[in-house]
């Protein structure tokens, strides 16, 4: 099967007005293949969002993509005229972003901000595209669709914003959804049900979706690949159930570690201290000839300090990038 | 051993002032009893809207609660009026979830933890900059921070100093409103451990209010369960999540994320 996107060696830099300029992602290379659950795992810093925003050359202030290229179901996404990129958005692929209450229009009834993202990129009349909203909202909502259209955001729970966020992206039937934290301001259970309709709307519509997260906990059971960044680089990629269960690069091994496990706590006289990764994370990536993440690992080696590991195919699918697992190749 | 904390019978009401709001308002706590010993934590987990936050504001002292009493350190808090009311509001001192948001954002790291002891007008100037150099070190802060401002800080040392200036004044009781949930896991870590480690050094008791039952179940001594302004289930951290008696918490322990093969959808596949 082609792959429905395919990112080469991504580099994206920031060029503040005045002070240094921090290079955010550094030769990133991923795929997603139609209908698949991507999860990018990543930390504050890592440069999960810009990736996200790079998707759809949305990059916020100074952003600039230096090199790589982006190729969606064969348009490669760097060469479209700002004309063609406003219906590629949300046309062929849709970003939800983390904050609910600030994508939404406060003083805009639901069904009029959904029936806007249609008039946008289709030329439908007015009761067609009301009549295409409530279908679209039927996708996310099974029950009260015709009080939501009329309801406005403040009057709505914060996973009923969620949902309509879900619906506005889904609108106008794109192949890729990129959800940036979608659920990191929900509660659980909320989430749990956003995640649910996530894995629907994939089963039901074929979208594929690249959910970005800094919860690894999140991507158990619900992304089909996971993609881990560190400063800026991708530091392992492969099945979800290997990268998360039996991890391989020593960022994520520590990572998944620092999480409490939630079955059988033990009574509060016999607990231990949460395992944690010694030095605070890069606030940006370094095209410098070293491994990011040598100056925290416990298994550092000479290599480490002084070139930057390449990817190691462990498997046909799970990569590292780590020189621990450079003799293996 | 006394109690630090015992709360009985806590209603809170809120009325919602603008036309058309029904007169009744909404019912946030209802019938809350609680009780918290020194040196121990009791972990306070429920939906979005449960009431756990105004919980935690009656207990600082920044809400009155509209029936019910609050018994902190032996004194009734609720029978006090607000001059009476600052005397007790240094013992049980607040996080939350967002630091940068509760900082002055001109403000230095220095300003930030010495305006409590200021505030109380008890210390000399030398003393209150001495007391803010100890205040770094207990929670792990270098001193050269000190002239950094909240946003040159990254979200890990923003909410060290957020425990800092909250223990500037030496409190008993640390109510922890989600403050672990807007970091990431390795900084999350971090931070438990230093929670752990003060509660062990000075005795500290937390109420810390969560969505995330997997750091209850680590951090605390007590699990309680709010559904709806009404404690639903309570008990021993580690009894209440290994057998849950109430559905709701049923349902609390099964939407978790979790990180064990089978994962989060493992009723569905």
């Amino acid at each position: 099967m082609n792959s429905l996107l395919q990112v080469q060696s991504l580099d994206v830099e920031y060029v503040p007005h005045t002070g240094m300029s921090a290079w955010a992602l550094v030769d990133v290379s991923f795929e997603v293949m139609p209908g698949e659950i991507l999860g990018i795992l990543g930390e504050s810093g890592s440069g999960k969002s810009t990736l996200a925003a790079s998707l759809v050359n949305l990059l916020p202030g100074r952003g600039k993509i230096r090199g790589g290229q982006i190729f969606f179901d064969g348009t490669e996404v760097r060469r479209l005229l700002p004309s063609e990129l406003q219906k590629f958005r949300g046309g062929r692929i849709s970003l939800i972003f983390q904050e609910p209450s600030a994508a939404l229009h406060p003083t805009m009834r639901i069904g009029h901000q959904i029936a806007e993202v249609l008039r946008a990129h289709e030329s439908l009349n007015g009761a067609t595209r009301r009549k295409r909203a409530r279908q679209v909202l039927a996708k996310v909502f099974s029950s009260d669709v015709e009080s939501i259209m009329h309801s406005y955001p403040h009057e709505l729970s914060g996973g009923q914003r969620q949902r309509v966020l879900i619906a506005q992206a889904i609108a106008c039937r794109p192949k890729l959804v990129v959800a940036d934290e979608p659920t990191a301001s929900l509660d659980p259970t909320t989430q749990r049900e956003a995640l649910n309709l996530f894995k629907d709307l994939r089963e039901r519509l074929g979208i594929a979706i690249i959910f970005i997260t800094h919860n690894p906990g999140l991507l158990a059971g619900f992304a089909d690949r996971v993609l881990v960044l560190y400063a800026g680089r991708v530091v392992e990629c492969g099945p979800a159930q290997e990268v998360l269960f039996s991890p391989q690069h020593p960022y994520t091994k520590a990572l998944l570690q620092c999480v409490p496990e939630l079955d059988e706590p033990p009574p509060k006289s016999c607990r231990t201290k949460l395992k944690v990764i010694e030095g605070v994370s890069p606030y940006s990536a370094s095209r410098a000839e070293a491994c990011a993440f040598a100056p925290r690992c416990a298994d550092r080696m000479d290599a480490c300090q002084r070139r930057q590991p390449v990817g190691v195919a462990l498997t046909e699918t799970h990569s590292v990038f780590c020189f621990k697992f450079a003799s293996k190749q | 051993m006394e109690p630090l904390v015992t709360v009985g019978n806590l209603t809170k009401r809120y009325i919602r002032r603008h036309p058309g709001g029904s007169g009744e308002g909404v019912l946030a706590l209802d019938g809350v009893s609680l009780v918290i010993f020194p040196g121990t934590t009791c972990a306070v987990v429920g939906e979005s809207g449960s009431g756990k936050t105004s919980l935690a504001l009656c207990l600082a002292c920044l809400e009155r609660p509209t029936s019910g009493k609050i018994w902190l350190n032996g004194r009734e808090v609720t029978l006090l009026d607000e001059t009476e009311q600052r005397t007790i509001r240094p013992q049980a001192q607040m996080v939350f979830q967002d630091p940068v948001s509760s900082f002055n954002p001109r403000w230095r790291a220095q300003e930030i933890l010495t305006e409590p002891l200021v505030l109380q007008g008890r210390f000399s100037q030398r003393e209150c900059m001495e007391r803010a150099a100890t205040l770094l070190e207990r929670v792990g802060l270098s001193l050269d921070l000190a002239s950094r401002t909240a946003r040159e800080l990254s979200g890990g040392q923003r909410q060290r100093l957020a425990i800092a200036r909250a223990l500037a004044l030496e409190p008993k009781l640390l109510i922890l409103d989600e403050a672990l949930s807007a970091l990431d896991c390795s900084v999350q870590a971090h931070i438990a451990n230093l929670l752990m480690e003060l509660q062990a050094s000075l005795g500290l008791s937390y109420l810390f209010i969560t969505h995330d039952l997997a750091m209850a179940a680590h951090m605390a001594d007590e699990i309680v369960v709010l559904h709806r302004g009404r404690i639903t289930e309570r008990g021993a951290a580690e009894k209440v999540l290994r057998h849950p008696q109430h559905e709701i918490t049923r349902t609390l322990v099964a939407a978790m994320p979790r990180l064990s093969p089978g994962g989060l959808f493992s009723q569905e596949q």
